[in-house]
């Protein structure tokens, strides 16, 4: 005679054992390492933009287009020649080498 | 409506010569040059760089590996703490990052859902491409004050125990090994974690489907499935990030401390790297002097083709066994 199995449910959530604990732990690894990596990411960005916007965009566009200064006590604005020289020369080495790379690929 | 074709004749042979193969083989040529022109140039910068080095190792001889001393009046030039705080905050770097850089490429290929892989990616990318200087500023500037309390904390609380109180040893300084090793870290765990997701990735589907069928969790399917099958490629991608570790300048040269003959394992102190003493001292460096910083330049060039070499060379047979091919 089958009796009623009303009582005897089938548990199906999963029991608490320590490789559960292990998953989970080693889940909670994996998502902070993520955090982690976030904190000095926005770290630099935070402190590049407090201490530089104020430099770079208070006398927009002087400091991309001036002369840099000549007696170095005189306070900004001017890294134009910095900045161009700077992207020619990366745009330059980047042409060089996506060429080169671009022959080694084929 | 008549269509007339003319039927195509076998005895006319198709011509397959021509232009198309020309230029196929100049361009091959070209490719050729190219890469050999690479080879060239490492080749030049080789012989050029030991060339001008050849007056120190003459006249220190063995000492230039051997010796600490580093003292440019009295023409002493022994690069051995300079080799010290390359490999230490190098090792640092290493300790620091692979944890982070591996809980982030199989958090990005084992747990986030397909919205967030590209994202989370793009950040990674994004921290790739700041510029060395600005880690190096942001570690002066803003990371070594705080830092240095950090460090106080972390001596008073190991000052009992043996080994850990000379690791973490007294008179901690902001701008130190263990800050240079912070920064390192931070600069290539974008790179270890790329490489690390292209290998995971590798991972036969079939090889995890089969981990779960037999009951395991998604760890145990990561050790058992993930880990096995992508050990050489992890290993190269950890061994092309030491590369960047190593040669990194700027950055290092900032953070450092700058101070000569440190060969200490305590990683509180302050100290000096290869690549670093060349940039602070190449400025008002003499001949012998500027012998002996190029001397430390082919040092540092040695050790960072070997590990480069043994990385791509790992993560090739990796990559290729990955592929199904059993070398």
């Amino acid at each position: 005679m089958i009796e009623s199995t009303a009582d005897a449910a089938i548990q199906l959530r999963t029991r608490r054992s320590w490789r559960s604990i292990k998953n989970a732990l080693m889940t909670g690894v994996m998502v902070s390492g993520f955090v982690v990596i976030a904190i000095p990411l926005v770290a630099i960005l935070w402190s590049v933009i407090a201490r530089g916007a104020h430099a770079a965009f208070g006398g927009f566009p002087d400091f991309v287009t001036r002369e840099i200064p000549r007696v170095s006590r005189f306070p900004g604005p001017g890294m134009g020649p910095v900045m161009s020289d700077n992207y020619f020369c990366r745009s330059t080495t980047t042409r060089f080498a996506g060429s080169s790379t671009s022959g080694q690929r084929r | 409506m008549s269509s007339e074709q003319t039927p195509p004749t076998p005895d006319a042979p198709i011509d397959l010569r021509g232009s198309g193969e020309r230029s196929d083989r100049r361009f091959g040529w070209l490719a050729l040059g190219s890469a050999g022109l690479v080879l060239l140039i490492l080749g030049l910068i080789a012989i050029t760089m030991t060339n001008r080095a050849s007056s120190v190792f003459g006249e220190m001889g063995l000492d230039f590996f051997a010796s600490k001393r580093w003292s440019p009046p009295d023409g002493k030039f022994g690069g051995l703490s300079f080799l010290w705080g390359t490999i230490y905050t190098s090792v640092i770097a290493l300790v620091l990052a692979i944890p982070i850089s591996l809980s982030v490429s199989l958090f990005i290929t084992e747990l986030a859902p397909r919205w967030l892989k590209m994202p989370l990616v793009y950040v990674l990318d994004l921290l790739a491409v700041i510029p060395s200087v600005v880690f190096g500023l942001w570690g002066v500037l803003v990371l070594a004050k705080p830092l240095q309390g950090v460090y106080m904390h972390i001596h008073g609380a190991v000052d009992g125990i043996p080994v850990l109180r000379s690791i973490f040893g007294n008179t901690p300084q902001g701008r130190s090994f263990m800050t240079a090793g912070i920064i390192l870290a931070i600069m290539i765990t974008p790179i270890i974690t790329s490489l690390s997701r292209e290998v995971l990735e590798t991972t036969p589907v079939s090889e995890k489907e089969a981990a779960y069928a037999l009951g395991a969790t998604r760890w145990e399917m990561i050790r058992g499935a993930v880990f096995p099958h992508s050990k050489g490629g992890l290993v190269g991608a950890v061994m092309l990030g030491l590369g960047r570790a190593m040669g990194e300048t700027i950055a290092a040269a900032l953070v450092i401390g700058g101070s000569v003959g440190q060969i200490s394992i305590n990683v509180f102190s302050a100290g000096n790297s290869m690549p670093a003493v060349i940039a602070n001292e190449w400025g008002e460096a003499d001949e012998l002097h500027k012998s002996g910083l190029i001397g430390l330049a082919v040092v540092l060039f040695l050790i960072t083709i070997i590990v480069n070499v043994l990385a791509s060379a790992i993560v090739r047979r990796s990559t290729a066994r990955g592929r199904g091919a059993y070398l």
